[in-house]
């Protein structure tokens, strides 16, 4: 089940993102099953659609202020 | 007519189960699951796409959420990501523009490439080629997604090959293979051709895909009462007839309504905003319009449509709300409405501006260009009218249905 969570979280990145820090754990991707990008007025925003190996996740890179958000989650039950 | 002895130029590209695909690229969790993406995810909600392992259980397009449970219980629903969909539609755009500046998408996830002038083609067989864009796709845009390539003298032939074999299929329909193609098929199974064209033609003593080729025109133009039969015939025969790109006549905005809704003061703001939505997309292109139009689809099934021109053509939000509404208060909806679609027709280039007697038609102007401006720099709806914040809820950013004239609007520009 997929569950909205929109909540900061640290990325490690390299050319696509490696991790995910989210509530003290990290979290390695496996997988960046899509990468998109969204325009809300002006500020362009990259969305990773990413599977580690428990958790989907959606996370979002805001350009402007270079935050990443962890706007989803499903672990598949 | 001959079949056009011309060696295959047009090629047709189809996105196989293209919201459904693309949810399963985005999570492989969902790869080899039945998955569709639905309107809303509630029993009533319509399900807009399919994956390929849905419709193998009988789950289609169109089909109520709660039909589709009753068939596979552990089907996984989602509600559509428009922005994820455009993103392949123009990573697709961009790819297709490597091979011919000569193409057209038809669809969301359909594109028309004429490669007659593509001169590698000398080299290298369509076919190939065909099997290079599938390839790049897997490679450039998402391993999981999979096209049908349909190749033919024509576009229409072209679609016709696209759906010969779903998903991933190559096929082709030239002079040397119509024929078997064309005996393997049903009337229906055209596109264009469904129960009251098939009942005419069958007036006519055509009963079969063959029968319908080897017809003469007069007979075609007899079961149509028009030159259609004539366009049929040219259609079937490989010539190409439908090459015309019509321009925009119009802009509109509509939203299925998830809720039972039949009260002006619950329809209004519903209105407001799709009216807004509509204005700022017209402004945003460069038009004033000159009419509007308001349908509405009833839960019954029965719908109501009334289009009324206005004294002279505007651009602001509130001179078509007002008319719109007034159009909703004609309709009195009696029972629950299902369905709102606002549109303006009679587009006229908004280079100069007529000014009136009574109000100042530049003041008018200025306001709508910073209204514009705020919402174009901190996003859709940041500043509206008062009356419009109440259909926020409902009306939600959707892709349009069949059209890809919304997609003007939007672009690959990342920087």
């Amino acid at each position: 089940m997929v569950v909205a969570v929109n909540e900061k979280v640290k990325v490690g990145m390299s050319d696509a993102p490696k991790w995910v820090q989210w509530k003290l754990c990290i979290y390695k991707i496996q997988e960046v099953g899509f990468h998109y990008t969204l325009r809300e007025g002006r500020i362009l925003y990259h969305l990773f659609s990413v599977n580690t190996e428990t958790l989907y996740m959606k996370l979002s890179f805001n350009t402007e202020t270079l935050g990443w958000r962890l706007l989803e989650v499903e672990n598949g039950i | 007519m001959e079949f056009n002895p011309l060696p295959s130029g047009v090629m047709h590209i189809d996105l196989n189960s293209c919201f459904a695909s693309v949810e399963q690229q985005a999570n492989p969790r969902l790869r080899g699951k039945p998955v569709a993406v639905a309107a809303f995810t509630t029993p009533r909600g319509c399900i807009l796409a399919a994956s390929v392992e849905a419709k193998r259980l009988g789950i289609k397009t169109g089909m109520r959420v709660g039909d589709a449970r009753s068939l596979y219980p552990k089907l996984v629903v989602l509600s559509p990501d428009p922005w994820k969909y455009r993103n392949v539609h123009l990573k697709l755009r961009k790819l297709v523009s490597d091979y011919t500046a000569d193409f057209s998408p038809k669809s969301i996830d359909e594109f028309v490439l004429n490669m007659a002038d593509y001169l590698p083609l000398k080299k290298t067989p369509l076919k190939s080629v065909a099997r290079e864009i599938k390839q790049r796709i897997k490679s450039e845009i998402g391993n999981w997604l999979t096209v049908s390539i349909g190749m033919a003298p024509n576009r229409y032939l072209a679609k016709i090959a696209a759906g010969l074999k779903k998903p991933d299929g190559l096929d082709e329909i030239n002079k040397d293979n119509f024929l078997d193609v064309y005996s393997g098929l049903k009337l229906t199974d055209l596109t264009g051709i469904k129960g009251r064209n098939a009942a005419r033609l069958n007036g006519m003593g055509i009963y079969s895909v063959l029968d319908f080729y080897e017809a003469p025109v007069w007979k075609l133009r007899a079961a149509f009462h028009s030159i259609t039969g004539f366009y049929w015939n040219a259609r079937l025969s490989g010539y190409e007839i439908d090459s015309t790109e019509f321009g925009r006549r119009s802009y509109g905005n509509s939203v299925a309504l998830g809720r039972n809704l039949s009260r002006i003061e619950e329809l209004s703001p519903i209105l407001a905003r799709l009216t807004e939505k509509m204005c700022s997309r017209l402004r945003g292109a460069g038009y004033k319009a000159s009419g509007i139009h308001l349908m509405l689809i009833f839960k019954n099934g029965s719908w109501w449509h009334r289009g009324r021109r206005l004294p002279q053509p505007q651009f602001d939000s509130r001179d078509f709300y007002k008319p719109a509404f007034r159009l909703l208060i004609e309709a009195a909806p009696a029972s629950p409405v299902l369905n709102i679609a606002v549109s303006c027709f009679g587009l006229t280039r908004a280079d100069s501006l007529q000014l009136e007697f009574f109000e100042d038609m530049g003041k008018k102007q200025n306001l709508t260009r910073a209204v514009d401006g705020i919402n174009e720099r901190w996003g859709s709806f940041s500043v509206g009218s008062a009356r419009s914040f109440g259909g926020a809820q409902t009306v939600i950013d959707r892709i349009a249905f069949g059209g890809i004239k919304e997609l003007e609007e939007f672009s690959l520009n990342t920087g």
